[in-house]
Order: structure tokens, then sequence, then C-alpha cells
């Protein structure tokens, strides 16, 4: 199983390559949006509708109810699909990764739910997030994860997240060690456009690995790139009327690149 | 670099900062979810891509986007989440003069634009800034792809195969079949075969014989399921009838690999009968392509037999030697050559070599197959290659998957085609469709990338194209540019190529001087390691560990080495790898056990079971045991065994078992290593204690854990226990430890890599040679890296040197040395890899080219210079090569009847290697006034050198042609002339058309090879008469076409006849309507096939009712085996237009085929259709049934949709039943559809708006088959769209 993971998990371009442990959690990683794949996986300290998957202590900050959805065909081999919804403080998400049949009594499919609150003092928000995994085949299985979150929204964001705080693995020679993720983002106004850099370091205390981001543009047009295990990524983001469009190229080493579309309805 | 390209991308942002925000874009395209749901048979929802109880999601999403700003940014994107990445486009261009900039995919070097490099599709950014005298641009991009490039030549393609004896990759092989001297096996055939007629088959000899050899091999389970199928057909592909003078049937197949199948198709059988599933069911119990898996083979194929008809031809008699396949059909005659390498010999010689007389061939073109008669001695170890061309049809051509779209450029005859309107490409499938078909002479290039990975190529490194540019328009068109791609990466030692770094810098002039307009480029580039010379050596192979292993027949000794396993037994050596059952690739430790061999890999552990006869030849002798089962690491690095217990040391833990437990890892106990970064090397339990040694030392385990022994310095290579002592045997030499202390050294001072004991004896492993314990010289040269004792002998391995020579050795009462032909012992490691030097592997080269126009009076006038010399390579072009060359073309542009051009030229390639010159001249000439004459000569010479006047061709090419109003005539030739060989080969033509009568037209044609020596061709002669009439109610055409053909050779004409005719009558009103008929004949006779065909059809029209009928005889006799066809088709369409709202049709076929032949009962084919729909609409309304019967196929379907759109909606049910096969399906779907607003309005909530839609479907599926239940499924969908 961990074979097909690491292969969705590379052709995806996923944050958490390089992280040196790939177990079915990942599938949350793979579901996170467009724009977090658009800067390399840095999202820590951000607030965005895919809060739910960055930061759950960024929910808070949400505005309004956001639908965001995401997809990908993996090489016409898989299919992945994840759709979320968040309001101010709430968010929950669905997320199905189906191989289909691979040969002769072997398939790969999996799912996932997420629910995460969050809630804020001033400027600092704090938040939870919990997990459920339920491997369907090869090998059933249920699992699931608590997570904590932190962010402050000063002049500068900060955000710590501490994924698996608690946690049980739906296979029994798994493990979802708990590991922190740290990041720090600066937002700023240049001539009316909003410009945002941002930092991550996963795996903090343990083997910790970098990501960097950078966010520019105005409200119809966002342009983004990033730099960090999976490679260079670049993505941008459209919005119009209560839709926005969030698409994401990483460009990993030696692989071909990865390309993921999110949808995001604003009611 | 990626740190650089990064930076300039959020460089490249800010100038997006500086401006206000304001915009207009426009998106369309649709974003839709799906949610589906099915209960019931796994079966029946399959075919609806469901699981039972497994919801199932799924979304789309497609949009095209082109947003603008401040008129100086645009954003254009197309994205379809259905498809690959490389389908994704999008591209944000800033133009804010002087400044411009792109992010996004786009192209570089485009027709016009590249200078440097070649057409490269890119993912990057790239800006420049155009000043007033100035523009200077500069990209960073990421390479999507790898340069590919296809030639093809006009409707021929061109092959080239090689038979010999052994495998010329692995000479220790034989050929393979196809490829092999002993040519197909075949068997001459009894009776004529007859195609279409005659039957073959696989058949089994079921006789008492088959029980008992079945029984020796355990295999009696198959004997049911043989005895239940003793004959199976062969497929059509799967032999050859080849007819020359009598018939010879061949088989495509190798006989072994026939008789395999066969044994595997009755494992499947009895597996399925038996309803076997998982570790229960049967498996071919023999390693593929071993020794034992051939005695086997042989033993079966006695048994097996070509049944053809009822004639049975035994596989033990099949015949070889005369029948070469050369892999493609319609092998063009003139084209073949054969090559012949005579045994001993070195080089390949022309069978027309007067030595080789004994050597005799025919072609059987249309089979593609080379019919053989050679002497005897041949086939021990002499070689054929042929060359041949084969005629090749349709304008599709196979480029291979995951093409990078747009990235390619098709050249026909040297002129750039255009996408879409030349020829179209399927960048997924990568088939190239050319909208004109090619001719004969015709070259097609096409130069292309294709995608890394995926299903494209895969690469080892990431390649990144940097350029820079400067233009100063004032300065003569002035254009500079620097481009560089690099392959960005560290070779691992399993990376095969070196990462290439290319340059090229180039400078371009453009302007007038003295009258004369020109044009200067110059170019310089640098490739170091460039695609076709950047492979990696491979290291040399080493053997790890040599030990000796008992089983039920008898002693084997058993080589581990990088590659694999190599096992001796008898005299002889075979070879085994992971594709035998190994857990990974390179083997490093192993340890005989009662019973059993462990052997330690870098994937796993593998148990070989020895609990049979030739194990290592059985399936089912392996067993691999992987980190995923419970080892404790994933590379097996030392094994050892004592006091009861089995160790195994891995790169990420040890374990201990018992020996009855080595194929059950959760019964080990597990024991970690010293340190996270220790990598054992050795184990070793002696006197109660476990050593281990390591790269950084010597550790031994006691219950405190383990201590480190400092006395024995690493890194450590083997251990080994006599007496109360244990060796150590390091890069220092061998220590002696007595009782866990230094107690001195055997050996001090060299590198000592294996240790031994025979009978008490100790013999080492070093790296000047094997050694017997104070021995004064080793008993075998050089560096030695294995000894082990098996068989009464001590065996040891030297090292693979710089030669990749691998020796084994056997020291007995004497010194044997096995070679690697005896051995199969590849002295390569085929998995690991060094660098080589760059200095060695660089190619630099520069490129100049000159252009000059004038014009004088009535003359254009155009000269050109060109230089490429070797090394010189645009980025991203396939191939290379250098060339030279000076050429002018003068046009002659007066007025008047006449034109007139003159070219001459003069090309060197390959300048500094094998020059090749070509001097060329042409004249065109054409007069046109009335009659039309036409002259052309184009010498040609070329030679070796640089100057050389080896080869004259002179083409030429005349005609003298009129045309008035009721005939016209021609008359050309044209042709070769070639020096020194000196001899002329061209034809003579001639044409004249002639209109006698109004409707009536005679075309004839007489062509005539003419050829001063060589295969004459053959005088063609035709005749065409035509005739058309349109009298009041009928048009009549009728045509009649008489081909006479012979050889020059013979005087024998052959005759080809085409007759053809129909009649088309107007509508005529006959009772019952009108009636429009149409009757159609043909005949064709050739020397092999003789047909006639007759179809007669009619529309018989009274409104509002139409009927048609079809009816289609016909006949054919094929020549040389006297059977006949015969064919009789029905067809009856009937529609009804006149009720209101009602559309009913009806449409029935039926045909037969009969083929008949005196030795055979007549044979009939039956086909049958019929069609029923009605269509029925009335206010909105729509409801389609239709019944469709497949009497021969068993199959009936009925399906009924009705569409009943309503104000804001429409909804859909439809309901089809389909019997097949006896088995009966019953599907009911229902799907409503309607805008979303109507929803949330009935509900009391907010609307959203139209572009919302909402759909639910609701589905049941019924299936009913004999002797099973009857199966339900249920299914429920909820799609949810919006367009924008």
């Amino acid at each position: 199983m961990r074979g097909w993971l690491l292969a969705l998990l590379v052709a995806l371009g996923s944050v958490g390559l390089g992280q040196g442990f790939v177990g079915g959690d990942i599938l949350f990683d793979l579901a996170a949006g467009a724009r977090r794949a658009g800067m390399a996986g840095v999202g820590v300290a951000l607030a965005s509708p895919d809060a739910l998957f960055a930061n759950p202590a960024a929910l808070p900050w949400v505005e309004g109810v956001q639908i965001l959805s995401t997809y990908a065909d993996l090489f016409g081999a898989a299919h992945l699909g994840a759709v979320s919804v968040t309001g101010p403080g709430l968010g929950g998400a669905g997320i199905g990764l189906d191989a289909g049949t691979i040969g002769p009594g072997l398939a790969f499919r999996t799912a996932g739910a997420v629910l995460g609150a969050g809630v804020r003092l001033g400027p600092v928000g704090a938040g939870a997030r919990a997990r459920l995994l339920r491997p369907i085949a090869p090998t059933a299985g249920i699992g699931g994860a608590l997570d904590l979150a932190l962010l402050w929204r000063g002049p500068i964001h900060i955000g710590a997240v501490g994924r698996s705080i608690l946690s049980h693995a739906p296979v029994s020679d798994e493990a979802w060690p708990a590991e922190w993720a740290v990041g720090i983002a600066l937002p700023m106004n240049v001539g009316g456009m909003t410009l945002t850099l941002a930092c991550d370091a996963s795996d903090v205390g343990g083997s910790p690995s970098f990501a960097v981001g950078g966010e520019l543009g105005a409200g119809w047009l966002l342009v983004r790139a990033g730099y960090g295990p999976a490679g260079i990524a670049m993505g941008g983001t459209v919005g119009w009327g209560p839709f926005a469009l969030d698409w994401a190229l990483v460009l990993p080493p030696v692989l071909p690149p990865a390309f993921r579309v999110s949808f995001t309805v604003r009611l | 670099m990626r740190k650089v390209f990064f930076l300039l991308l959020v460089v490249g942002c800010t100038v997006v900062a500086q401006q206000t925000p304001s915009f207009n874009l426009a998106v369309t395209g649709e974003k839709t979810w799906t949610i589906r749901f099915g209960l019931g048979s796994a079966g029946l929802l399959a075919d609806e891509s469901l699981s039972p109880g497994q919801p199932a999601l799924t979304q789309s999403l497609r949009a095209e986007i082109k947003g603008t700003a401040l008129d100086l940014i645009t954003l254009t994107a197309s994205f379809n989440d259905q498809l690959g990445p490389e389908f994704q486009d999008f591209l944000l261009t800033v133009d804010h003069t002087p400044w411009t900039g792109e992010l996004g995919r786009f192209v570089v070097g485009a027709e016009g634009e590249g200078l440097g490099v070649y057409n490269k599709r890119v993912l990057g950014a790239r800006g420049a800034y155009a000043g007033d005298e100035v523009t200077v641009g500069a990209l960073v991009t990421r390479l999507e792809g790898i340069s590919e490039s296809r030639t093809f030549s006009g409707e021929r393609g061109t092959g080239e195969t090689t038979f010999t004896v052994n495998d010329p990759d692995e000479p220790w092989r034989p050929a393979p079949y196809l490829r092999s001297v002993e040519g197909l096996a075949y068997w001459p055939l009894r009776i004529q075969f007859v195609e279409g007629l005659s039957e073959v088959a696989l058949r089994v000899d079921g006789s008492a014989a088959l029980g008992a050899f079945l029984a020796d091999w355990g295999l009696s389970y198959l004997e049911e399921d043989l005895a239940a199928e003793l004959v199976t057909p062969l497929a059509g592909g799967e032999f050859l009838v080849l007819r020359d003078g009598g018939d010879d049937l061949a088989l495509r197949l190798a006989p072994a690999a026939l008789a395999r199948r066969r044994i595997q198709d009755a494992i499947d059988a009895h597996n399925t009968r038996l309803g076997l599933t998982g570790s229960n069911r049967r498996t071919y119990p023999l390693i593929e392509g071993s020794e034992l898996e051939a005695r086997f083979l042989d033993e079966w194929s006695a048994f097996l037999s070509v049944l053809v008809d009822e004639d049975a031809y035994p596989f033990p008699h099949a015949q070889y030697r005369r029948y070469l396949s050369l892999g493609e059909r319609d092998v063009i005659e003139d084209t073949v050559e054969v090559w012949i390498r005579l045994p001993g010999e070195e080089e390949f010689r022309p069978s027309s070599d007067p030595d080789l007389v004994d050597f005799a061939w025919t072609l059987l073109p249309a089979d593609g197959v080379l019919r053989i008669s050679f002497p005897d001695g041949f086939f021990t170890d002499g070689a054929v290659r042929v060359t041949f061309a084969f005629r090749r049809e349709g304008g599709s051509f196979a480029l291979g998957l995951s093409l990078v779209p747009g990235s390619e450029r098709v050249y026909r005859n040297g002129k750039l085609l255009v996408r879409n309107t030349d020829y179209a490409l399927d960048y997924e499938a990568g088939i190239l469709l050319l909208f004109a078909p090619l001719g004969p002479e015709d070259e097609l290039r096409v130069d292309f990338e294709r995608q890394r990975g995926g299903l494209g190529v895969v690469t080892d490194y990431e390649r990144t194209l940097f350029g820079l540019t400067v233009n100063v328009p004032g300065w003569d068109a002035l254009h500079l540019a620097v481009y560089r791609a690099m392959d960005f990466g560290t070779p691992l030692p399993t990376t095969r190529t070196m990462p290439n770094t290319h340059t090229v810098a180039t400078l371009a002039l453009a302007g007038e001087v003295a009258g004369w307009a020109y044009s200067l480029s110059i170019a310089a580039a640098e490739n170091v390691f460039p695609s076709d010379d950047n492979a990696r050596i491979p290291s040399p192979n080493r053997v790890h560990a040599i030990s000796a292993a008992q089983a039920l027949d008898g002693a084997y000794v058993i080589f581990g080495h990088q590659n694999g396993l190599t096992v001796y037994k008898d005299g002889a050596f075979a070879g085994y790898g992971a594709a035998h059952g190994l857990s990974g690739r390179a083997v490093s430790a192993l340890l005989p056990l009662p019973g059993r061999l462990l052997v330690g890999t870098d994937g796993g552990l593998t148990v070989v079971r020895l609990t049979e006869p030739t194990p290592f030849d059985r399936v089912r002798s392996w067993v691999r045991i992987t980190k995923n089962d419970g080892l404790p690491g994933t590379e097996v690095l030392a094994l050892a065994s004592g006091d009861g217990l089995v160790y195994v040391a891995t790169d990420d833990g040890l374990a201990s078992f018992a020996p009855a437990d080595a194929e059950n890892p959760q019964r080990w106990q597990p024991l970690a290593l010293p340190a996270d970064d220790t990598r054992p090397t050795s184990l070793l339990r002696a006197d109660g204690v476990l050593y281990l040694g390591a790269t950084d030392g010597l550790y031994v385990w006691s219950e405190a854990g383990w201590t480190h022994v400092a006395e024995a310095p690493g890194p450590i290579h083997d251990l080994l226990a006599r007496g109360g002592e244990v060796y150590v045997a390091s890069d220092h030499g061998i220590r002696i430890l007595r009782g866990g202390v230094g107690a001195g050294w055997i050996v001090l001072g060299k590198a000592v890599y294996d240790l031994a004991l025979d009978e008490g004896t100790l013999w080492y492993a070093a790296e000047d040679g094997l050694w017997q314990e104070a021995g004064s010289a080793p008993a075998v040269g050089g560096a030695v890296t294995a000894v082990g004792v098996g068989q009464g002998a001590v065996w040891a391995a030297s090292l693979a040197g710089e030669d990749f020579r691998l020796d084994l050795w056997r020291v007995g009462e004497r010194v044997e040395r096995f070679t690697q032909s005896q051995t199969k012992l590849d002295g390569r490691d085929l998995a690991q890899f060094r660098d080589i030097p760059a200095a060695e592997h660089t190619r630099y080269g520069i490129s100049g080219g000159l252009s000059l126009s004038r014009t004088f009076g009535d003359w254009q006038w155009d000269v050109r210079l060109a230089s490429r010399f070797p090394g010189y390579e645009e980025i991203g072009r396939s191939g290379r090569s250098d060339g030279h060359g000076i050429s002018f073309t003068a046009r002659y542009k007066g007025a008047g009847p006449t034109t007139l051009e003159l070219r001459g030229g003069w090309d060197v390639a390959n300048l500094t290697t094998r020059p090749q010159s070509r001097l060329t001249a042409s004249l065109d000439w054409r007069w046109s006034d009335g009659p039309t004459a036409s002259l052309s000569l184009t010498p040609t010479v070329t030679g070796s050198g640089v100057v050389a006047f080896e080869r004259l061709e002179m083409g030429w090419r005349a005609g003298l042609s009129n045309k008035t109003q009721a005939w016209s005539w021609g008359l050309s030739t044209s042709g070769t002339l070639r020096y020194p060989s000196f001899y002329a080969a061209g034809q003579l033509g001639a044409t004249a058309s002639l209109q006698p009568a109004t409707g009536w037209t005679t075309d004839l044609s007489w062509t005539r090879p003419v050829r001063t020596t060589g295969t004459l061709g053959e005088e063609t002669l035709r005749a065409t008469v035509k005739w058309a009439s349109v009298l009041d109610q009928v048009s009549l055409n009728a045509s009649w076409q008489e081909s006479l053909r012979h050889h020059l050779t013979t005087d024998a004409w052959r005759s080809e006849r085409t007759i053809q005719a129909d009649a088309r009558w107007q509508a005529w009103p006959v009772p019952g309507g009108d009636l429009t008929p149409r009757l159609f004949a043909t005949l064709t006779a050739t020397p092999t096939e003789e047909r006639w065909t007759a179809r007669l059809e009619a529309d018989l029209v009274q409104s509002p009712v139409v009927l048609r009928l079809k009816v289609t005889v016909g006949q054919g006799l094929q020549v040389a085996t006297g059977r006949t066809d015969q064919t009789l088709a029905l067809s009856f369409a009937w529609e009804h237009g006149g009720w209101r709202g009602l559309r009913p049709s009806l449409q029935w076929n039926r045909s037969w085929t009969l083929l008949s032949h005196p030795r055979y009962p007549t044979e009939v084919t039956e086909k049958e259709e019929a069609v029923l729909r009605v269509t029925w609409e009335v206010e909105g309304w729509r409801d389609v049934l239709t019944l469709s019967w497949k009497p021969r196929d068993q199959q009936v379907s009925v399906t009924n949709r009705v569409t009943w759109p309503f104000a804001s909606g429409a909804l859909t049910a439809q309901t089809s039943v389909q019997l097949k096969d006896q088995s009966l399906d019953v599907t009911t779907r229902a799907d409503l559809g309607l805008p979303l607003d109507t929803l949330l309005v009935a509900l009391g909530a907010e609307p959203v708006g139209e572009m919302w839609g909402l759909s639910v479907e609701l589905g049941h599926i019924l299936g009913l088959a004999p002797e099973t239940d009857m199966a339900h499924a249920l299914f429920l969908g909820v799609t949810l769209a919006v367009r924008f």
C-alpha cells in the first residue's frame, strides 16, 4: 500500500515528499487545495479557503461560507477528489482516492474526512482538527488523528500545527508519529496589491524540511510561486463573481510536472 | 539553480505590483460534481463503474480564461482536469513598454525565431527590455521533454535483420527464435492448404504415456483438463503457410513457447474448473529458460503435434534451416541484400561473393520470408544480415506515447508542414495522420519532444534552459544570443548517464552591402556529455560470497554477486536473478541450512528450498521475504548460524530465529544495531558469542548490549571461528581474537575480503590473491573477493577488472580457471555505474552561414555559403552531422513562354572524419505555347574526399505534350545515368487520350523500363474505355480496363481486366409509389483471382413511406487452390414519416458467404441483424424505442428512452433489456435535470443564479443468467453543475 501512496505522492508533488515517512495520512496532504500547492506547500501561517487543511486555527478568519473542491486525474490511473465546506470558525471535508481495479483481485481505494474548528481572541486563533481515514481496498481499516493549531495574525503572521497529537493508524504496520510544523508569513500592500511572503518548516524536531513561497495580486488575479521539498511550484488564482479558480503546477526535480486545480464557491 | 529560478519568478511578479488593479476577465467553462452510490450485485454495478456500498465522487472542470488589466497584463489559460498536466496551459504576459515579460508555457526557438535553440516547448519565465537602440531579453525555463526525431521514406519502410546462432547481447544463450539462423520450425504439408477452409490446431497426444509423463513432473492434476481439450486451435498470427512449390506450414512462435503456453492454459483451466484462487491457485512450476524447463518442454513436445485438418505433424518432426522471417510483410524484391558471415570470420560478405556459391536464397515477398539453402557447416557459428525495404500503406505514422503538445516540426521533403492543415497529431497516442499520403520518393521527417516521466521518457536529471539575447537593430540588425541547457543533479551509483550541459552562442547580422542584400550568422556550441555520449561505465561485478549446499540431487556450489546467483553443478553453471525468485538484484550473503539456502540480497531475504531435485529451476523453491513481511530492514547484509539459531543482519536491524522459522518472520526475534549509522558486513556466532562486523569496526553482543572491540578496526569484511579463536578480515589484514581480546595478526597490511576453512586449513581472499594460511605464494593471483569450500575443493572469485573479465577458480590438486563463457557470469555490474571524464565526452563546434541576393536585369541571383563543423548542435535538435557548402541559384524572370532556372552547389559532409563531397547542378527549362516541352537535367558528382569525382548521377526528365479539345497525347522519358558503373535506368512512357464521340473516352498508356544492366522490370500496356450516357430515364456508365504486363525477360504477358457498369434510373411512378432502381456490376480477373459482383438497389417512395432494398451477389475464384466463394447479401429498410409525431423505421440486413472446395464440404457463414426504431414526439415529449436483434449472436436488446421537457428542466427515463448468451440484463434509469434555482425557490431558499443546474439519476439493474440466482443492483447519482 505504501508503494501506491508514494507513487501518488510523487505524482502530485506533495509537500510531504522528503519527509522520510509515507503513511496513509498523506491523503490529507494530497487533498489540500491548489493555492497551497502553488506555493510549494506553504500555508501554516496563511488564512485561506483551505485553512481546514493548512491550519485550522485560521478558520475564524474565513469570510462567509466557502465551498472548495479539488480534483486530480493521476495519469488516468487514479482519481482524487475532495470537497470542503468552511465557514467562520468551522469546516469539514470529504476526500476520496480511487485507483479502481489494478489487477485480478487487487484494488486501491481509500476515503477520508476532516472536521476542524477554530476560535479567535483578537489576533490570536486556536484550532483543532480531527482527521478520519478509512482505507477500503486492498486492506480495510479505520484510523484517525487529532491535530492542534495556533495562529497569530499581527504585523506578521505566525502559525503552528501539531499533527497527530493523538492518533490511531488504520493499518497495524503503520504509525502516525506526532510532528510539528511552524510557519511565518509577511503580508504587505504594494501599490494597491497584496504581496505575501511565507515560509514553513515541517517536522520540526525531527527531520525538518523547509518551503518558501510568495503570492502577489489583486482580487481577480493572484500569481504565486514557491520552492520546497517537492520542487519548484507556480500557480495562480482568478476570481469572478462568487467563484475562484486556483491552479498549481509543481515541478519536481526529475519527474514530470504535476498539475492541480481547485474551484471555490463563495456563498 | 532552483533558487535563482524562484528569485526570477518573484522579481517578475514585482513588475505587476506597480500597477493599480482594474481588469477585464472572461471565463467560460463548466464545473461538475457527481456523487453516485450503488447497492447490490458487484458484477452488475461494475458496468456503471460503481462498487456496492461505496459512494463515488467524480468532478470535472473545464475553463478557458482570458483576462486583461490596464492594457499591460494579460492572462490566457486553458484548463481541463480530465487531461494530464501537459495539456494545461497558462501564460501571464506583462507588456509595459519598454518591458515585457511572460510566465507560463511558451515556445522557444520557433520557426523564424530560433538560432541556437530548436523549437522547445518550455515552462518558465522570460522577460525583455526594448530600448530605443537595443533590446535585451532573458529566459529561465524548465525543459519539458526529450528531443526525438523520426524519418519515414515514402511508401516504403526499411528494415535490417540479423540472424545469429547465439544472442549477440548474451553470447552464452542461443539467439531468440525469430533471430536464429536456424529459422522457423516448419513442416511440409502433405495436402494443399486452402485459406478459410483448412483448420490448424495444436493437438496433445492423450495416450497412456501422457499420464506417466505428467506424473513424473508432478502434474497429474492436469490430466483431466488436458483430456477435456486435446485439440486447441492456433490463431492465424501464430503460423504461416509458405507457398513455394508445395505448401510448408511454419510457426511464428517458437515450438517451446507454444508447448509452455499449452501447459499454462491447462493450469488456468484447472484453476477455473475447481475455482482455485489466491494461494490455492496452481501455477507454472518451472523457472522459464532454465535447463530443467528445457528438459521438461523437450519431453512434453513429444506429445504435441500441429494438426492441419486431420493431418498431424509432430513437433519432433519439425524441420529448420530453410525459412528466415524478416519481420515485415510485402518486402520489395529488388531491395533485398543478404550478407553472410561465415563461421570463424569477423566480417560479413555479400551473398554475391564468388566464395559463397553454395549459399542460395530466394525471397517470398508477400510473407516477408527468406527461403535459404546454406551448407550445414554454416549453422555452427555463421550469421546472416538482411537489409530490405517493404511497402507500407496509409498516412498514419506511430511516434510513440506522450508527446509534448506543440513540440513537433514535420517536414515533407524539407518543407515544413502546418498542423491541422497538412497533418493532425494525437499527442497522447503519438499518432501522426498525414492528410496527403507520401509518394514513393517522398521523405517525412518528424522532430518532436517526448514527455519526461509518466508514460514518456525516464530521465535522470532536472533540465533547465537559460537564455540571454541582445538585439541592436541599428547595427545591421545585430542579434546576439547565448543559451545554456543544463541537467541539474549529481549522479547516483545507479544513474546510467552523466548530466548534460549544452551551451550555444550565436551572432547574426543582416543588411545590404554594395547592392547585395546579405544575411550572416555565426554560432558556436559546447556540449558536455551530449545525449549520445553520456553513458556511464558499468561498475565491475564482484562475487561477495561462495557457499556449498546439498539438495536431493547432489551438492551445489553457489556464488553470490552483484547480478544475482550463479550455481554450479555437474560441470555446468546457471544464473538466477530477481526474475527467477531473488528478493533483490545484488547478493551479499549466503547461508546454507539443512534443506534450505538463505540468500541475502539488497531487496530482502530469499529462501531457496532444497527439498526437490534441481531446486533452483522450480518456481515453488523460491520464497521472498522483504521488509513488508517483517524483515527488520530492506537490505540483508550478513547471515550466520550457531547454537541452534540463525542470525540476519540488515541495514536497519538484526533478527534471530530457529532454522524452522526461516520463512516465518513473524516469529523472529528482533535485535537493534549498535548505532543507527552502523552498516553490518558480517556476522558470526561462536562459543555462545555473537559478533557483528561492520564498516566502522567489530561489535560483540552481550546482555548489556553491543560492545565495540577497538582492537579490530573496520571496515570489517568477514568473520570466522576456528578452535577458540576468531579471525577478523578487514582492510588491515586478518586479526586474531582470543577470548574477545586481540592476539596478533595472521595477515597485516593488506585488505582481506573473505575467509574459509577447508579441512581445518584457513584460506583467505585478499587484494593480492587467494592465499592458504602460511602459504608462500598465492594459489590464484590478482584481486580475489570471495573464497568458499564445496564439492571437495576450494573455490575463489577474482574481481572483474577494467576489461570486465571475471574468473572463477577451483583449487584442488590443481588450479582450474573457469572462463566467463563457461560461468555465464557477466563481468559488469548491471545496475551500478561510474563517472566518465568530461574532457573525453565533450563536443565543440561552430557554424556559420552567409546568404547574398541581387537582381541583374531579368535574372535573380542568390548565393549561399554555409558551414556546420563537427560538434555544433542546436539545443533540442536530435542528430548531428557536419556539413559545408556553397550554392547559387539563377532564375530567369523575363517575359515570354520560356522559364529557366539554373542551380549549382558544392557540399561536403563529415569533413574531419570521412569527408563526403557532392557537386550538384541543375537545369530546368520549360517552354509552353500551346504544345509544351520541358527538359530537366540534374547532374550530381559525389565521392569520398573534399573534392572527389567518384560517382556521377545524371538525372534526366524530358517531355513533350499537347492537348486539344478532342484528344491529347504525351511522350516522356526520365531516368538516371550512373558512372563509373556506367548504366542508365529509367523509363519511356506515352499516353494518348481520345474522345471519339460524346460520352466516349479512350485512354491508352504505355511504360517500358529502360535499363542498361540489372533487373529489367516490367513493361505495361493499359487501355481504358469509358462510356457514359444519360437517357430520358436512366444514366449509364461503363468502363473496361485491360492491363497487360510482362517482365522484359519473358514474352509471357499477364492480363488483368476490370469491367464495371452501373445504371441509375430516375424515379418513375409505379403502383405504390416512385421507384428509383440502381444497378452495379463489376468483373475483375487477375492471375490469382477472378471475381464478379452485382448489386441492385431500389428505393420505393410513396410519401410518407420510404422503402429501400439492396441485393448483392458475387462469386470469386482463388486460382491457386481452386477455392470458390459466393456471397449473397440482402438489405431492407423501411421508414414512415407520415404520422405526426411518430416516426417508425426498420432496418434488416442478412448475408450468406459460401466457401467451396472439392476437398471440403461447403462452409456457410451467415450474418443477420434487424433494428426497429420508433420515435414518438408530441408536445415536447420524445420517446425513442429501439429493438435490435442479432440471431446469429443470440442477442436481443430493447431500449426505450423517453424525454419529457418541462418549463424548468427535463426528465429522462430509459429502460434497456439485453438478452445475450442466455443472460438477461434489464437496466432502468431515470434522470431529472433542472436549474438549481427551481429547487431552491421551491424550498423557500434564495436563488443562486441561472448558471447552476442539478441532475438526479436513479437506476436499477436486473441480471438473470442460467444456473445462477437473480441479481439486482440499485444506483443513485446526483450531479451539480455550474456553467460560467
